[in-house]
């Protein structure tokens, strides 16, 4: 399990603060939450890296033993965990909502759609092809998100928190103690923009400075790129996840049939 | 500018002191002892009555060096080129010149011989001093061939007589601080050692008559020189075998002539794949027609880069500045602000672009007059440091060993008997 650095507050009585962070999904993870005693912040800080540990070893294409190194590797059906079973059937819901551009098949040498089935009575899933690659990174941060949001408001009744993975997935549950929300803006300099994140999520795609384009534009099968980054507001992190690397995989002129199905999402460029 | 050269020497030894050289590191580096406070107070006023053998670049550089040694006192050179002779006469105008080394080894107030001659003299010259009763300071690679290394390491046995080859790095304060922080496990267990050495340039020297090309840019033929090998990766494998403990357990690799196609022997790039027993890897790659990456010894452990010449650590999780971690005290002082931290994802997989940790920044100097000083120091007590001997024969040995793998393009293994009878490594190969 990854190590947990914990810092826990009470210079603020009115707004004692508990923040954890830590390595998994190939990022930082962090949280921060208020109004919670020590102990019981250490137990729910180790409860969200159990949670996401747990999520990344059923996700992740990169883990050997994973289900999705399995199907990856073989020709045949192979018997996948609930979570995967589950976001294989919604990606490929996704990939029709978003007229092919979510598609976790990106990687893949060949194009062939689709790329894969599920089936369900034996809780199987089987690639269309040797040369299709699945891979969830733009799917699994978002997901894992939305889970750990629940786990602190459903499981630990937890009002106020803002969640952060790897500064492009972000989460504000409730508000920040001192105001009435979670205002947060891009790192990126001259952008001016502050997203006021309340009950919602924070996604943004884009081209990392000194590193190579890796998002692919999966109808061209090319490396997709942007002048600008792609800042998805809205309910869902796993949403804004989802249209976030859409949107930048996709041209322009695509992008009103894009947002027809999510127009409770905000788009901005950044 | 000599007192400052003094002064830093001075810091070099505090500096010593300072790496909380007790304990289990004063078994690491044991050799460090021979230039230490107590070790000069032993010799003090006493000299190393020094005859060199082959001043010319580099042997100047450690004349020159020599000056700023209180304990080492140079009575004689030995040349056979002339103008080597004569420019080094005028630094140690008292000096008795030689022009044939055996002559020299004769001289009754020569105590120790200082050898800075091609490759392929080392051998003999080493032998017959030390047979002359002479302790002998010889730079690397230590010889020829594997063969003769082990030679002169069972010579150095036999005699008693002092013998040190010039891996300068063993005293380099920054090396020494790098290491202790790697043997300590400080940054996790080695998984990697990486050396390079990138050069843009011919490796000739200016040849004032036809007649002395092959004497004087001796480094290009294989008749008297190992190349890359020997005169570059020698300093870095050693750094390998010193920071794992272990000794390679085989090496294969790659040489051929690429750009400078001018007569020359030797490979003018290389790339040689060492493995420890522990399935570590160590590689050392030379161009020496693209500097670009100029020279690296980095050592990869678990949680962290070492970069021994930059003397900076690089932690795979170094501390980074949060949006998040920053509200903490902005709620501790009431503070409601945005905060400016969203934009495309961090990836581990991106290669870092931490700037590092500095291990020791006020580090000069690159060790070359402390090992001269220790070897004085030694050539004076008769006492012989402890490993440094051992740590210098097996880089110089692994050296061979590559580019012995180059010449037959084959993964080869030191042969056994090569193996000292005193010191198989710290994992006991």
């Amino acid at each position: 399990m990854p190590e947990i650095k914990f810092i826990h507050s009470t210079a603020n009585p009115d707004a004692p603060v508990a923040y954890c962070s830590f390595t998994a999904m190939h990022t930082v993870i962090e949280v921060l939450f208020v109004h919670e005693d020590e102990q019981k912040s250490r137990e729910i800080s180790e409860a969200v890296r159990d949670l996401t540990a747990e999520l990344e070893n059923k996700l992740s294409r990169h883990i050997a033993s994973s289900d999705l190194a399995k199907l990856n590797s073989s020709q045949e059906a192979v018997e996948v965990n609930q979570e995967l079973y589950f976001s294989l059937e919604l990606c490929e819901q996704f990939r029709a909502a978003t007229r092919g551009y979510f598609d976790i098949a990106a990687l893949s040498a060949s194009r062939h759609r689709p790329a894969y089935e599920t089936l369900p009575a034996e809780h199987k899933a089987r690639r269309c092809g040797k040369e299709i690659r699945l891979d969830l990174g733009g799917y699994a941060k978002g997901f894992a998100l939305d889970k750990v949001k629940n786990l602190l408001a459903g499981t630990y009744g937890i009002e106020n928190a803002l969640i952060n993975f790897g500064n492009s997935s972000i989460a504000g549950l409730g508000h920040h103690p001192l105001g009435d929300c979670w205002p947060v803006s891009p790192a990126k300099a001259g952008s001016g923009q502050t997203f006021r994140l309340r009950d919602s999520a924070l996604s943004i795609s884009g081209k990392t400075a000194g590193v190579l384009e890796h998002i692919i534009d999966p109808v061209t099968g090319s490396h997709a790129s942007k002048d600008k980054d792609i800042a998805v507001q809205g309910q869902s992190a796993l949403v804004c996840e989802i249209l976030s690397t859409a949107l930048y995989a996709a041209p322009r002129e695509m992008w009103p049939a894009l947002l027809q199905n999510f127009a409770a999402y905000k788009v901005e460029e950044i | 500018m000599e007192e400052k050269k003094t002064m830093d020497r001075r810091s070099f030894i505090e500096r010593l002191g300072g790496l909380g050289l007790a304990g289990a590191a004063v078994a690491a580096f044991p050799w460090v002892e021979a230039c230490s406070p107590a070790a000069n107070k032993e010799v003090a006023k006493e000299k190393a009555r020094i005859g060199m053998i082959g001043p010319g670049s580099r042997g100047y550089f450690h004349l020159e060096n020599m000056k700023q040694i209180p304990q080492a006192e140079v009575v004689a050179l030995c040349d056979i080129y002339e103008p080597n002779l004569q420019h080094a006469s005028e630094l140690y105008p008292e000096a008795k010149l030689y022009r044939d080394y055996r002559k020299m080894l004769e001289d009754p107030n020569v105590d120790c011989v200082v050898i800075t001659t091609p490759l392929f003299c080392h051998f003999q010259m080493a032998m017959d001093a030390m047979d002359a009763g002479k302790h002998v300071f010889c730079e690397k690679a230590m010889a020829y061939n594997i063969d003769e290394c082990y030679q002169m390491y069972m010579k150095h046995l036999e005699t008693g007589k002092i013998l040190f080859i010039g891996q300068q790095r063993l005293f380099d304060p920054k090396y020494l601080k790098a290491m202790a922080g790697v043997l300590a496990g400080n940054y996790g267990p080695v998984v990697n050692v990486r050396n390079y050495w990138f050069r843009n340039g011919d490796w000739r020297r200016d040849v004032p008559s036809p007649e002395l090309e092959r004497h004087i840019n001796w480094r290009l033929y294989r008749e008297y020189s190992r190349g890359l090998m020997t005169e570059l990766a020698c300093h870095q494998i050693q750094n390998g075998t010193w920071a794992t403990g272990m000794l390679p357990e085989k090496v294969m690799g790659t040489g051929s002539i690429i750009y400078w196609k001018d007569g020359r022997e030797v490979f003018d790039n290389v790339a040689c794949i060492y493995t420890f027993p522990n399935g570590v890897n160590m590689t050392f790659e030379s161009v020496i027609s693209n500097a670009h990456f100029g020279m690296g010894e980095q050592i990869l452990c678990k949680d962290a880069m070492v970069d021994l010449p930059g003397s900076r650590v690089y932690f795979e999780e170094p501390p980074r500045k949060s949006g998040i971690e920053s509200l903490i005290a902005e709620i501790e002082e009431g503070i409601f602000s945005n905060s400016a931290f969203a934009g495309t994802s961090f990836s581990a997989e991106n290669g870092s672009k931490d700037k590092g940790i500095a291990i020791m920044p006020e580090a000069d100097g690159d060790g070359t007059v402390e090992i001269m000083e220790a070897f004085c120091n030694a050539c004076i007590t008769g006492k012989m440091p402890d490993k440094v001997l051992e740590e210098a024969y097996y880089g110089s040995v692994f050296s061979l060993l590559g580019d012995e793998a180059l010449l037959q393009q084959k993964t080869l293994s030191l042969d056994e008997k090569y193996y000292l009878p005193t010191y198989k490594g710290r994992n006991g190969a």
